[in-house]
């Protein structure tokens, strides 16, 4: 008796742990949660200690002369150069300007994602 | 390697736009046939990851910097076709509200970037692995060759348009793109080992997402 209430609160267990992962732990949504948290992560822990160096193009262009042909960008954009003109704070201003960048990247992509998907089901 | 404005002459700014939007549109009918519904979180989420992962420059030597592509990251967890348009979002975003990578070499720069550099490199890391047992190594190389040949890319075009001499340019951005390359390609390993660690079945998923 005492065994088969056992094996009862056993399957019960098993079940609720089964749903539990059903919801939470299957199809991509997880590995997405923890994708996006780290990506805040990087942003407000890495991303104010990255090196100030050019990047290689810019050292390239230096070196071989034709950094001056460089043009600014044609429109007024929000953050240049992952600042905000705003802040004097350099470490404020890359936190939030780089927090805003994986926001709008974020909804960007699963917004083209979407759509494809979308136009997908219609012409089937 | 964001090429700004002005690095390139108006032929190189069309004939770059054109593959890029031909890429694109080639793009966006494979997704259509091989992506379900449930993917599309991962694929915004991917895209945001690697534009966080690109602010983080790291020194390679005194003077110069690199940071992080992405693109093998991104095909290997999306599969090519999906993982060049995470790129191609990180990349209009970093244009349109950062400033970084100019308006006309958008094209240029997704050229180089999103099909060299992600669809171009996965198909490398698939022959690669055909001799190559194991997953690390095939990672690495084709991470590697990434970021080495888009900067050749890089070259090609600017000195195209006459802003540069060839050899020198060439010899310059692929080297060094070489070292920079390396820390892509030990960035990409890693990252790839420690998701598969936890989800196994996504790259095979991605895998089959070729066709």
């Amino acid at each position: 008796m005492a065994e088969k209430k056992r094996d009862v609160k056993k399957v019960k267990r098993i079940w609720k742990k089964s749903v539990w992962i059903s919801q939470y732990g299957c199809g991509s949504y997880k590995l997405a949660g923890w994708l996006l948290a780290i990506s805040f992560l990087i942003i407000s822990i890495l991303a104010p200690f990255a090196s100030p160096f050019p990047d290689g193009l810019e050292s390239v262009a230096k070196k071989l002369n034709f950094e001056k042909y460089a043009k600014d960008f044609p429109l007024k954009v929000p953050f240049p150069d992952y600042s905000l003109p705003v802040f004097g704070n350099k470490f404020l201003s890359t936190v939030i300007s780089g927090t805003a960048g994986v926001l709008i990247v974020l909804i960007l992509a699963t917004g083209i994602g979407y759509l494809i998907v979308r136009t997908k089901k219609k012409v089937n | 390697m964001h090429i700004p404005d002005g690095f390139l002459d108006l032929k190189t700014v069309a004939g770059t736009y054109l593959a890029s939007g031909a890429a694109g549109a080639y793009a966006v009918q494979k997704v259509k046939k091989t992506i379900g519904e449930e993917k599309i979180p991962l694929l915004g989420v991917t895209a945001a990851f690697i534009f966080a992962a690109q602010m983080v420059n790291f020194p390679i030597f005194s003077g110069t910097s690199g940071h992080l592509m992405g693109g093998m990251l991104a095909a290997l967890l999306l599969g090519p076709w999906a993982g060049f348009l995470a790129i191609v979002s990180v990349l209009i975003v970093q244009a349109l509200i950062f400033a970084d990578g100019g308006l006309t070499a958008l094209g240029a720069n997704i050229l180089n970037m999103g099909v060299i550099g992600t669809i171009g490199a996965y198909q490398l890391y698939r022959t690669i692995s055909r001799f190559i047992p194991g997953k690390s190594l095939p990672i690495f190389l084709s991470s590697f060759a990434s970021v080495f040949l888009a900067a050749i890319a890089c070259a090609i075009e600017i000195s195209i348009s006459g802003y540069s001499k060839f050899i020198p340019a060439l010899i310059a951005m692929g080297g060094i793109h070489a070292l920079i390359g390396i820390g892509e390609g030990i960035i990409t390993t890693g990252i790839f080992q420690a998701i598969s660690s936890v989800r196994p079945d996504l790259v095979s998923e991605a895998e089959r997402t070729v066709v």
